[in-house]
Formats: C-alpha cells, structure tokens, sequence
C-alpha cells in the first residue's frame, strides 16, 4: 500500500507535498487526516487513492511553514510524551539545543513560528517558541521589554511609580 | 446636633431626670475611673479642658437616663467586683450587652474594659476613612455611625449601640475599605490593634466569634458583585435600607419604638435566629427601631441586608439550625443580574439554585413564545426542579441537570446562589428542606404543565396569556403587580451608586430602554411572535453599554483603587465576556502590547517566575491585565525560594498580585511571616479561591487562631503540611476536623504532616479517628513524642481504609499496642516508617504481616528490639515489598537476610548499614558483600526471577 500523498498549500498558494507523519506533527492536520481517511487499512475509495491530499493552511505563509516543516522532519522519528502534566519540570527544562539553534530567526519570523506552531497545535514547537521569549524577557528592564516587543507605555510615570511600589518586593529580584 | 435623631430625641424628650444618681459623680461618667479618658470634638479641641465639664455633664444625665432604666439586678457584687478593677460597672454592663459577648465571662469583660479608650464623636465627624491603615477596631456604646462612600455622600448602613467595625482591618490585616461617619453624637469604645490581640489571647473562644463574624463579612464583601467604585461595606451589620426608610422615619421610628418600649427584656425577634444581629441592648431606642425593621416581612429585604440575616429569614430554611447560617453565608454567591438579562436558558445545565434577593425574575418557556409562567421576587427560589432531578436520577447526572425553563432578570435584581452540592449535603441532613422544595417544585409543575396545555389549546391572546401568569403566580402568594418592582426601593439605591459612580451611568440609560414593562405587553395586543427570540439577540448590545460591574474585585483591590481609581480591575470572566463583545476596542490595544496574542502571551508568562511577573506588570496596561487575572497563572504560589526575606509586607504584596489564583501555597520556612501576613494571605487567597494544598513547614510565628482560619476558608484543601509548627496543637486539629456537619472545618482532609508538632497529644488522635471519617491517605507523625499508645486505642473503632502511608518516626514510645491498633486500623497501608521505635517487639513484626499485606516500603531502622533473624522471617512473606530499611538493628544475621533476600518476590532495596552481625550466619563468618566499588551499596543477583537488589551495607 502506497501512502498516499500530502500537499500543505500555504496562504501564498505555495504547496509544499509532504510525508504523512511529518505533517502528523500537527495535531490539526492529524485530526484533519484522520477524518479524511477514516480508516487507512481499508483501501475502498481506491479510485481516488492516487489522488494528493491537499490541506489548505491559509494562517500561514510559504517562509513560515518551510521552517515549520523543517522542524517537524527533523523530529519525524521522535515521539514527544502526550501530555506533559508536570508543568514545573517542563518550566524548569532548558530548551533543546536544536531546537534552540533552529528559533535563532530575526524576531518576526520567531512569532511567525510561534502563531503558526499555535494554529497548527505544534506543542513541542510552541512550547520551545514560548521558552525563547520567555528567555528573551528574563533579565531585562521594563523600558528594554517594551523596546524589545515594540510596546508602548500606555501609563502615566505617577501609575507607573504607583504599581512599582505595590509590587516593591518584586523589584531587587 | 440634630433633633431628629434619635438618641437625642431620646435623651432629651422623653427621659427626665427623675432622681439624682446614688453614685458618686466619679463613677458616673462611663470612664471616669480609668485615667485615659480621652475625648474628641468637632472643633478639633481635641481634649482641651474647657470643653470636659460640658461633657461630664451630659454624661451624668445619660446615666440617671440608664440607670432609670437599669433593672436593679445589677447587684453591689458587680460594683465590688469593678471597684477593685477599676472598671465602671456602666461600662460593664454596656459590654455585657453586646450580643458577642452574651456568654463571655466576667473577667473577659473586665479586661476588655480595660483595653478599651473611650473616644467621643459629634454629628457628622470622620470616624474612620476608607483607604487609612487600620490600627484599631470600635466598639459602639452609644449612638449612631453611618458607613459611607468615601465623600460622605451616601449612606450604605447604619451601626447602632450594640455593634462593633473596623474589626476586619486589624485582624485580617487591610486597609479601612468604607469610610464610617457619626451619624448622631456617639461614644465609642476604641481597641487598638495591641490590645485586643492582648485581651483574646486568653479567650480563644471569643477570638473565634469575632473572627467568624469578620471572615463572615469578609467573604461576603468580596462575592458580593456590586457596582464599580462603590466601596463595598465590610461592616453590614445591620443594614438599614440606606434612603428613605433611615432619613425621614427616624422621628416616626423612634416615636413607635418609644410606644412600644423597649423594656429590659426586648422581645427578641432576631435574636434567635441571628445572635450576633439581634440587639438585646435596653438602654437604645435605636434597637427597637432596628428590631422593628429585621422583622419586617420579606418584601423589604433589601440588598443591603446581611446574608446570613436574610438566608435565616427564608421559609425554606427555617428548620435548619443556627449554625448551619454561618457556613452557608460564606458558601453562597450573589451575581446581579441587568433588566432582560437571563440567568439560564432552558436546556442549560447546572444544578445551583437561586434565591432572589431583591428585584424580580420570570419564568418562560423559549418553546412556547411570550408565556411567562411564573414571576418570583425576593425570598423567592428557582431552579429546584433540576437540582431535584440530580438527586433522584443518578444513572444519567448530566440529563438530570437540565434547567426545565428559561429565568429572565424582570428587573434589575441580585440573586444568591447557592451551589448544587452545597444543597444536596443541606438536603440529606435536613430532610424537611427537600421536602420543602419537592412540594414546591411539584406544584410548580403542576401549575405550568396545566399553563402550557392552556396556551396550546386555545389561541389566546396576550393579555390572556399575561393574565394567567399572574394568577399562576399568584399561588406563590405574592401579589404580582403590587410588587413589581420595576422602580420600588431599588431605584433609591440606583441613583445612590450612579452618583457616586460615574461608570454606573450608561447602565441607566440602558435600562430605561429595555425595561420590561408589563403594560407594554397590555398597550400591544398582539406582540410578535419573534419578539421572544429576538430579546436574546439584543443582549450583547446591552451588555455593550453596560460599564462593566466588576463583581467583588472592586472590594478586592478597592482600597488600591482609593489611589488610582482609574484602574478597575475585571475578573477574568467578565473581561473575557467584554473582550468578546467590544472587538474593535480590544484590537487597538493589542496593537501596543505586543507581537503575540494573548494566549500565547499567557504561555509565556507562565514559564517566568514570580517576581519576573510582578515586575512585568508596568510594561503597559494589557500586560498587567494578563498579569493580574490571566487563569492559568500562579496556580501554584511556591515561596520557598524566597523564604529568608520574605515578610508579611512582601507577602501581601504578592497575594495582591496572585489573586485568588492560587490552588497550591508553599510557604515552608518562610520564617519571617506572621500573623499579619499570612492571614491576610490565606483569607485573601481563600474566600475568592479555592486552597487545596497548602505547605507552611518551619512557621513558629504564625498563631494557632490564625491557622484556625483555615478551618473557614480552606474547606475544600485536601492537603497540609504542618511540619514542625509548634503553635499546632489539639485545639488546632480539632478545628480542622471537626465533625463533617459542623460550620467549620475541612471536611476533604487526606494527607496530613503533623511532624514535630510536639505538642499534640492523643485528643489529636481522637479527633482523626472521629471525624476524618476514614479519608486519610496518608498521616506524618515523626517526633510527635506526646502521643502514646492511648492514641491509636481510639483507633480500634474505626477503619482508615485509604491510608496509604503512615510515619511515626521518632514516636520512641510506641509500643505494640500501638502497632495492633494502626495495622488492624490501617489495612492497605503502602508506607510504614517505625524509625527508632525502640519498644516494638518482635510481635510488631509479625502483627505487621499478619495485617499490612499491602506494604511496599518499611522502616524499621533502630528497632533493635523488634527486628531480628526470627522477626524478619515473618515480614519476608510480604509479597509487595520492594523497600526495607532496618539500619542500626544489631540482632540480625546473614540468616535474616538470606530470608529476605529470598522470599521477597519484589524486594528492590535493601538497607543494612550499622548492622554488624551480617557477616556472621549462625555465629561463623561468611563472605562479606561485595560493595559495588566506590559506593556502600552491593547489588546482588537474586534467583529465582534474576532480580537485582540494592543492598546498602
């Protein structure tokens, strides 16, 4: 039996064709397949077998999804733990040395990745987009933060003495 | 001064001076015996002397007032006893009139006189502001205070002799959050913050009232879901309907309750029902005037009553006892509901019933278009008839939980929820409350089953239609139209609040557009049909205008918002609901706060620990929203990373930022909290949120009354650690698991660590063994040296089938009696430690096999006397045991270890350290183990199954 063929077709119209268990790293596209072909043993509809399937992705453009599926080939093999319930030992863990090497992106493409890890439900993709901008916020100033995610202050210097001192502990730390 | 209020009136009219006072002018003045008279006026001068004899003198003619009136039971012995106290007997029997105090002892009296610092305020003068540090707590003696909006504007509650404010701020450690003015001249009774942590600290039992009582108004002041900036009253004792009923009918009051007179013994119409509301006081007139208001029929409850007052006041209720009021109160809720608004659609599920508490709500079938079935209004209940079918049908809970019909808000009304589980537990130990509501609910049907046949055979028209449901509704005794409250006392309050609130105001324009006015429906004879369908649709744009009534967090973060009233914070529900509905408005605000959505900001945010967070929340003001209310944060408060610095100042500052957010609290070793702190924290944290575990290891400053909170608003914990808390003794368990109907208490308790608690002692055990009903999983008791065998005798009775792990480390004075009891106690026990129980024998051993078939990890280190070749040879036949430690036991042999060794199936670990005689089988030297090198453990191939076995050696 021949697996049959997957097409990703991006915002921009680019189609990317793609093996089934990399584009199964998206739980979207999982689920997606999975009602498409509800039981994949059972080659009845052989007709149309031959034809790709094609699973449109219109939040995500054609830069991003290269990326998106380069990081799914490269964890194709991997099984990540269904559910990691223990949230302090997931906050804890450094991010993965790949996977750091692989959000080294210009900051745009870094959200990119992330909206799109989001949309395509990637956890272990989002998850480690998550770490580097947390990473990216520890250990700066306010006005760096602000500057960094291009924010603006939307308080006045007295509210912002004011919440200062109500969270007075937190400061020196 | 006014003339009309009433203590004047009083004191002036209808009083004279009948005899001159036998006592000497000294002992006249309420407080003349004590030197630190200290009087204010409103001229600011400020205990001048030229203003004393003016006072003196009106003092003197209160007295003879009082004293006329004082049965002369008041006997010599009291004077005697004051005299030598120097406390006056004036102000010993004003104490002992206080209904708090109705029990309390003499000499608690006689302390407390003496803590208390009189102080005197004129008509009109500030008592306390909301937004000052709390210092002190008020005792009224004589006269009025209004508690007000900040401006002194509107008045939300009158406090006559009798009651007591202020009470929240020092023992729950917060800012005044109301403001409280002298209405007529008053004389109060000031307790500094010192002083009556001084004088309770001898009487646990009156602390816990006053502190119930505070807890109680606490957590009512942070359900109740009110109007933004419209400080929430903490102290509604004795709530009058603010406007009319308090300005104008004061004279008219005073004069009926002079006609009635309020002898020495006032007929006590509250004072069952409500002890701490009921004013027995002889000497006020304002109390007869307040006695008439409570007992006024249903109709005037207003929201502004107390709840417990107005749950004890519902026929429903009325075979419930006394105590029962109190944790009901603090487990309802209040929500408000807008004109139009729906409480729940038909088919919805849930199984929660609401009590109207003002306002007026109605019930219609989306099925069958405009038929209003029934309207209730206050004291009135709905959605029985689900929670009813829950009970009875339990193979299909969700089916059962269907809501039978729509209710609709008729008008702007408040309803009090109490929750499903709440009710069932109400339900199965007083059945009449059931009962009660089966007829109810059966009539109910009854009435709109016969209702809906009637729409559907015959095409009747509107009026019709609107006529029948009055008469069905009419079996609910009330008189529909008389009563519907489309303006009635609610608007007062309403113009109240849009004045003091600017925010309030669309809500009125809303309002007037979408009242639900029955004569319309007269007006319009033939309504249609889509009418009922497109209400709904014309919520969201109700909701639009509406300004966002920030249910309780206004109270939460209200004395922050005296400073920056600009900030309002919205729970997250509410704010999700407005996020919702005001797209376009939201959108712009992403665009400068971030890259990222929301969501994933939240993700992010939650990898950052605590203080990263609370410095993030200036960065702008969506941040601090995620930051303050986002859902999923701070689920877990873990503070031990900064137990050395962490004080009662930082620690409020951070259950400020948490919220009630929190399920999981560690503050282990965090030595420098105390009372202050940590009671703020958990009241805080508790009465808005839920507490299910809670670790506070190393606290030696924190008191037993303070942890006694718990007992109130941690129910729901299952899990806590009192590690090494000297201050957790008996009583402090007793509290906690008190018998599962008491108000108190936390009935879900499973694991418990009391070790090092010294000073508990076999009542503990007692207690656990009594009223845990058998839930504990899993109990520390190491070093609780104070317990003996007579502890686990209380055992005997009673089976602990879900104790999984039991410690009795260091409990050197157990012996095998103790043992008999927790294995016959404790049969599917996992995790035993007997460490350096030196009295075990070896039956310990063998009764520990006999019973504890179960077991996967055993202690037995230092048991010298119990472990032996012989001993173990019992134990060996547990089949479940993967850990067995017996260091330091100097009797056994390579014979005992052989045994283990090869009879335990799972044996897994094996510790034989300080255990000199492993080499020696039957008094010969054998070959050592072989010690893995560098480590002390040897691992051993062990036939039959080729396992591995750690020994330590």
């Amino acid at each position: 039996m021949t697996e049959r063929k997957i097409i990703i077709i991006t915002s921009d119209g680019d189609k990317f064709p793609v093996e089934r268990k990399v584009a199964e790293k998206s739980i979207l596209i999982k689920n997606m397949l999975k009602n498409l072909l509800p039981a994949d043993d059972e080659e009845e509809d052989d007709e149309d077998a031959d034809e790709p399937i094609e699973v449109p992705t219109q939040n995500v453009r054609s830069a991003v999804m290269k990326n998106i599926l380069e990081w799914c080939d490269h964890y194709k093999d991997y099984n990540f733990p269904d559910d990691e319930q223990d949230d302090d030992s997931k906050k804890s863990a450094p991010i993965d040395a790949w996977d750091k090497n692989f959000l080294n992106v210009d900051q745009e493409m870094l959200y990119e990745i992330i909206l799109a890890a989001n949309y395509l439900n990637i956890k272990p993709l989002l998850n480690a987009g998550c770490k580097v901008v947390a990473e990216m916020i520890r250990g700066k100033s306010p006005e760096e933060i602000r500057k960094t995610f291009n924010i603006v202050n939307d308080f006045t210097p007295e509210e912002e003495a004011a919440i200062r001192r109500e969270n007075e502990w937190a400061e020196d730390r | 001064m006014k003339p009309t209020t009433p203590f004047r009136s009083n004191g002036s009219q209808d009083y004279k001076p009948c005899r001159r006072s036998p006592l000497s002018d000294d002992e006249v003045d309420l407080f003349s015996n004590t030197e630190r008279k200290r009087k204010r006026s409103r001229d600011l001068a400020l205990a001048s002397q030229d203003c004393v004899p003016q006072r003196k003198f009106e003092h003197i003619q209160k007295r003879q007032h009082f004293e006329q009136e004082d049965a002369s039971e008041n006997s010599s012995d009291d004077e005697d006893y004051t005299q030598i106290t120097s406390v006056p007997p004036e102000l010993l029997n004003r104490l002992k009139s206080f209904p708090l105090f109705k029990n309390a002892p003499k000499s608690f009296l006689t302390a407390l006189g003496r803590s208390l610092q009189p102080i005197q305020y004129n008509p009109q003068e500030y008592i306390v502001k909301a937004g000052e540090q709390a210092k002190s707590m008020y005792w009224i003696l004589r006269g009025t205070v209004g508690v007000t909006s900040t401006d002194g504007e509107a008045l939300y509650a009158e406090l006559a002799a009798g009651s007591f404010f202020g009470e929240i701020g020092i023992l729950f450690n917060r800012p005044r959050t109301a403001t409280v003015v002298a209405r007529t001249k008053v004389l109060l009774g000031v307790l500094t913050k010192d002083a009556l942590s001084g004088v309770l600290s001898d009487y646990p039992t009156i602390e816990r009232l006053i502190r119930d009582e505070g807890q109680e108004r606490l957590s009512m002041q942070q359900k109740r879901k009110r109007v933004p900036n419209v400080p929430t009253n903490l102290m509604f004792q004795r709530w009058e309907p603010p406007s009319i009923l308090s300005r104008y009918s004061a004279d008219s009051l005073t004069a009926l309750a002079n006609d009635q007179v309020p002898g020495p013994s006032l007929p006590p119409t509250t004072e069952t029902a409500m002890p701490l509301f009921s004013n027995t006081n002889p000497f006020d007139t304002n109390s007869a005037y307040i006695g008439h208001v409570a007992s006024a029929p249903l109709g005037n409850i207003d929201n502004s009553i107390s709840v417990r007052e107005f749950l004890s006041s519902l026929p429903l209720f009325q075979s419930l006892p006394n105590e029962v009021f109190h944790d009901l109160a603090l487990k309802v809720e209040i929500k408000d509901f807008k004109t139009m608004e729906y409480i729940f659609r038909k088919g919805d599920s849930g199984r929660d019933i609401y009590f109207v508490v003002h306002g007026e709500v109605e019930v219609l079938d989306p099925e069958i278009s405009n038929c209003i079935f029934a309207r209730l209004g206050s004291g009135k209940y709905f959605g029985e008839m689900a929670f009813l079918s829950s009970l009875s049908d339990n193979h299909d809970k969700l089916l059962a939980e269907t809501r039978s019909a729509d209710i609709r808000a008729v008008s702007d009304s408040e309803v009090l929820i109490v929750k499903g589980n709440v009710l069932e537990y109400l339900c199965n130990r007083y059945p009449a409350v059931s009962e009660d509501m089966k007829i109810t609910a059966g009539e109910r049907l009854k009435s709109n089953d016969s209702f809906g046949d009637l729409i559907q055979s015959t095409n009747i028209t509107p009026q019709d239609r609107m006529v029948s449901s009055m008469l069905i509704s009419d079996h609910d005794q009330r008189p529909t139209f008389k009563n519907i409250a489309w303006t009635g006392q609610n608007s007062d309050l309403d113009s109240e609040y849009s004045m003091s609130s600017p925010a309030y105001t669309p809500g009125i324009s809303t309002e007037s557009v979408t009242t639900f006015d029955p004569v319309d429906n007269f007006a319009k004879p033939v309504l249609p049909p889509i009418d009922s369908v497109k209400r709904p649709v014309e919520k969201p744009s109700i909701q639009l205008n509406e300004p966002a009534p920030n249910p309780g967090v206004g109270s939460l973060y209200s004395f922050r918002s005296t400073h920056r009233s600009q900030f309002t914070y919205t729970p997250h529900d509410h704010r999700l609901r407005l996020q919702s509905i005001n797209n376009g408005r939201r959108r712009s605000s992403v665009l400068s706060s971030g890259p990222l959505p929301d969501s994933i900001f939240l993700k992010i945010f939650a990898l950052l620990d605590l203080p990263h967070l609370m410095r993030l929340s200036v960065v702008c003001k969506k941040w601090k929203q995620l930051l303050y209310l986002g859902p999923d944060l701070m689920k877990t408060l873990d503070l031990t990373p900064w137990k050395r610095d962490l004080d009662d100042s930082s620690l409020i500052q951070i259950t400020n930022f948490v919220g009630p957010r929190p399920n999981i609290i560690n503050i282990t070793g965090c030595f420098h909290i105390t009372d202050a702190g940590f009671t703020y924290m958990i009241n805080e944290i508790g009465i808005r949120g839920c507490i299910k575990k809670l670790y506070m290891g190393d606290h030696w400053n924190i008191s037993a009354m303070a942890i006694m909170d718990l007992s109130i608003v941690a129910r729901e914990i299952d899990t806590i650690d009192f590690s090494n808390c000297p201050k957790v003794r008996d009583d402090v368990i007793e509290r906690l698991i008190s018998p599962r109907d008491s108000k108190y208490g936390c009935p879900n308790l499973q694991e418990m660590d009391l070790s090092y608690c010294k000073y508990l002692t076999d009542k503990t055990m007692l207690q656990i063994a009594n009223n845990t009903g058998g839930k504990i999983t899993s109990l520390n008791l190491t070093r609780c040296t104070t317990i003996t065998d007579n502890g686990f005798v209380f055992w005997t009775s009673n089976q602990f089938p879900f104790m999984k792990k039991l410690v009795l480390k260091d409990c050197t004075f157990l012996s095998d009696l103790a043992i008999s009891r927790v294995v016959l106690a404790c049969p599917n026990l996992e995790v035993l430690d007997l460490t350096f129980c030196c009295v075990l024998t070896d039956n310990a051993l063998a009764l520990i096999y006999l019973y504890c078939k179960m077991l996967k990890s055993l202690n037995l280190s230092f048991c010298g006397s119990a472990v032996s070749d012989n001993s173990l040879a019992s134990i060996s036949k547990l089949a479940y045991l993967e850990d067995l430690q017996i260091t330091g036991c100097i009797r056994v042999s390579r014979q005992g270890v052989d045994q283990l060794l090869s009879n335990l199936p799972n044996l897994k670990y094996l510790e034989l350290s300080q255990c000199p005689r492993i080499n020696t089988y039957q008094g010969n030297p054998v070959e050592p183990f072989e010690k893995k090198p560098g480590t002390r453990s040897a691992f051993l191939k062990v036939s039959p199954h080729s396992r591995i076995v750690q020994v330590v050696l």
